[in-house]
């Protein structure tokens, strides 16, 4: 490639055309105390709070803390060679990301700045990454299902476009796949992702995209990604900035799915910086607006009104909890919070039941009104039998002879349990989530031995999408369940063809 | 919790501010203060020998008694009064928010104009005529610093403000605006 002097030339020209001879009128502030990602600064008498302040090394901060005496502020980036005496100047701005389409695809740190490597990001807008909830008026109540592919979710605690859904558990129950899940399954569904990784592990986060990318779900994806040795600054924003990126494309009438992987670890900077910061601690030494802290993130989600565009921003919280405790403080706070938890028990994932959904403890508050009119009709009181098939299942375990009706409610959730069950990464169209709870709850499984479930369902599957693709595709469509006397004919006609393990 | 210098000095500077204004002795207060603020730069010890805990009562007595009949008696007794409150480390602090208190009073303006080379009394006299005229305040006291790295032109501070006129900050701006990426 030979090089244009000439071309070169024009393109410097061209950039510096903007460049305005002006003198620069800063207020300025001496850096007092710095350490730990915070600094104290003196002087800045007019210093807004939340207000972006710019050190002489090139970093940026955040007023946190306006005092009589200093100004505590919270440094974003380097602050090892920030010095005592060393000034810092307003800006008269507040902390703002780059947003829009550009961003899709792309793995950025908190403020925006693109961390895989495949250079810069044009974008042209910005968006402050603290701005106000949408009010009572400019809202509409949640309608349009978000399918998460997952049976065990969109039958048992259906979520909605617009829905906070808080899932929750202790670590290594899977909490993370079922989010990655349902970033997969969004795929052509005109909805933009942001996963929000706070102070997860470079490396998982490093797995999560590379699974992404290899189910082509990248293509739709946004990922804000903290890592825990960034100071704790950056985790403390990263879930704020993930929300004005969604915000975005929310605003301009589009579909959003959030995720916050996870809330626990942005608390705990939030305590680690409020405690520098020299705030009162209180229970288990959070600070008083902990709760604040997380119910101004969420209520950022929501389901805009139709004058607005009727976007939506679906919030998907994760929450660690240790050793199944969800009294404690931060899961009950998110809890309160948010319309409903998807709650993950270790027991259930190592026995094999995964998602380890526990059904009993999950809710959705939206519940029914975002579900499809087919699954409705399947999935009705799915959630409420397996309850208390769990709690039959321990009394069973007892006694040895049961009567007919208790025998074949144990028989039934057995094979409950058995459909719900779900491959990693392998997230099922609702359709074929209909068909299969239909074949559950009208009793064509009693007759399959438990062992073989799996295999009669991804036969049955094989068998609609051959020779019944109409059926499935009047699901799609309308959302309702096809003529009852057709489509038990199909799964009547499956169910006597199958030939169960062992028999021939 | 303890208090910090900034904290005791805006305290002690306000009274003793507060009390000459009513005495009309704020003047002769600033300028002795000046003294003693030098006796302080000279001796950069001082204020920690006489709050220094370690340090026989006595001795530290006879020290202030040193110090103390070259001023006023408003100001003697101010001394002791620090003194006894053990505060003589943040006197330094007293006696600068005291300048501050005293300076927006007397709309006085302490300027720092930064040079890479040394400017002539015009100039200074100009540079402060001109902030005052630009911003509030009667009379400029203008200090200039020489500091060859900002290459040319000069940069003032003033009242918590910056006024970046160096040729250092325009060369990084140009600097970042060719760091742009392409449209």
């Amino acid at each position: 490639m030979s090089i244009k002097a000439e071309e070169i030339s024009a393109l410097i020209k061209q950039q510096l055309a903007n460049y305005q001879d002006q003198l620069k009128v800063d207020e300025v502030g001496t850096v007092t105390y710095v350490g730990d990602g915070i600094a104290r600064a003196h002087g800045l008498d007019n210093v807004m709070s939340s207000e972006l302040l710019e050190f002489s090394n090139g970093s940026y901060g955040i007023a946190q803390n306006l005092e009589t005496n200093d100004v505590g502020i919270i440094v974003l980036g380097r602050f090892d060679d920030i010095r005592e005496g060393d000034t810092v100047k307003r800006t008269g701005r507040i902390m703002e990301v780059p947003v829009g389409e550009e961003m899709v695809g792309r793995v950025v740190n908190p403020l925006g700045q693109p961390v895989d490597g495949l250079g810069p990001i044009h974008t042209t807008r910005t968006r402050p990454i603290e701005s106000p909830a949408p009010g009572v008026m400019q809202r509409q109540s949640v309608t349009q299902p978000l399918q998460t592919g997952l049976k065990a979710i969109d039958a048992l605690v259906p979520i909605g476009r617009g829905q906070r859904e808080l899932i929750i558990g202790d670590r290594k129950t899977g909490k993370t796949s079922i989010a990655i899940d349902t970033i997969l399954n969004q795929k052509g569904q005109n909805t933009i992702c942001v996963y929000v990784a706070i102070g997860q592990k470079e490396s998982t986060v490093r797995t999560q995209v590379e699974t992404l990318r290899k189910f082509g779900a990248l293509d739709y994806t946004i990922v804000v990604e903290a890592g825990p040795s960034e100071p704790a600054p950056m985790l403390y924003i990263a879930p704020y900035a993930g929300s004005a990126m969604g915000e975005d494309f929310m605003y301009r009438g589009q579909h959003v799915l959030i995720i916050f992987d996870d809330l626990t670890k942005q608390a705990a900077a939030y305590r680690e910086i409020s405690l520098l910061l020299r705030r009162p601690p209180g229970r288990e030494a959070y600070p008083g607006d902990v709760f604040y802290l997380h119910s101004r993130l969420l209520e950022r989600s929501a389901k805009l009104s139709d004058d607005l565009g009727g976007g939506s921003m679906t919030a998907m919280p994760i929450i660690e909890t240790q050793a199944g405790d969800i009294s404690a403080y931060i899961p009950t706070n998110v809890i309160s919070i948010t319309d409903g938890q998807i709650f993950l028990e270790a027991d259930l994932f190592y026995s094999g039941t995964r998602p380890a959904i526990d059904a009993g403890n999950s809710v959705s508050r939206v519940g029914g009104a975002a579900q499809i009119k087919a699954m409705k009709k399947v999935a009705g009181t799915l959630r409420t039998d397996l309850a208390s098939y769990r709690e039959l299942e321990s009394f069973a375990q007892f006694g040895s002879d049961l009567d007919e009706a208790t025998q074949s409610k144990l028989n039934r959730g057995r094979r409950t349990v058995e459909v719900l069950k779900q491959p990693l990464h392998k997230p099922l169209p609702v359709e074929k989530q209909v068909i299969i709870l239909y074949a559950l709850t009208r009793g064509y499984l009693d007759t399959v031995p438990v062992d073989d479930i799996e295999r009669y369902q991804n036969e049955l599957f094989d068998f609609f999408d051959s020779s019944h693709a109409d059926l499935l595709e009047t699901i799609r469509t309308t959302g309702n369940l096809p003529d009852e006397d057709a489509l038990a004919a199909a799964v009547k006609a499956f169910s006597e063809s199958f030939t169960p393990t062992g028999k021939n | 919790m303890k208090l910090d210098n900034f904290t005791v000095g805006k305290r002690y500077a306000k009274a003793l501010f507060e009390y000459a204004t009513e005495q009309h002795i704020s003047d002769d207060i600033y300028t002795e203060l000046l003294a003693l603020r030098q006796v302080f730069t000279d001796n950069p010890d001082l204020g920690n020998i006489l709050t220094d805990s370690r340090l026989d009562l006595n001795e530290k007595r006879a020290i202030l008694a040193v110090l103390k009949p070259n001023f006023s008696q408003t100001l003697q007794d101010f001394l002791q009064l620090v003194f006894d409150y053990r505060r003589m480390y943040d006197l330094q602090f007293i006696i600068d928010e005291y300048e501050v208190l005293y300076d927006k009073a007397n709309g006085r303006v302490e300027m720092t104009a930064t040079t890479a080379v040394p400017m002539t009394d015009e100039q200074i006299e100009s540079i402060g005529a001109a902030y005052l005229k630009r911003f509030s305040g009667k009379t400029a006291t203008v200090t200039n610093v020489v500091k060859p790295s900002i290459i040319g032109g000069v940069v003032i501070d003033a009242q918590d403000r910056r006024i970046d006129g160096s040729v250092k900050t325009k060369l990084n701006q140009v600097r970042e605006l060719l760091a742009q990426p392409l449209k």
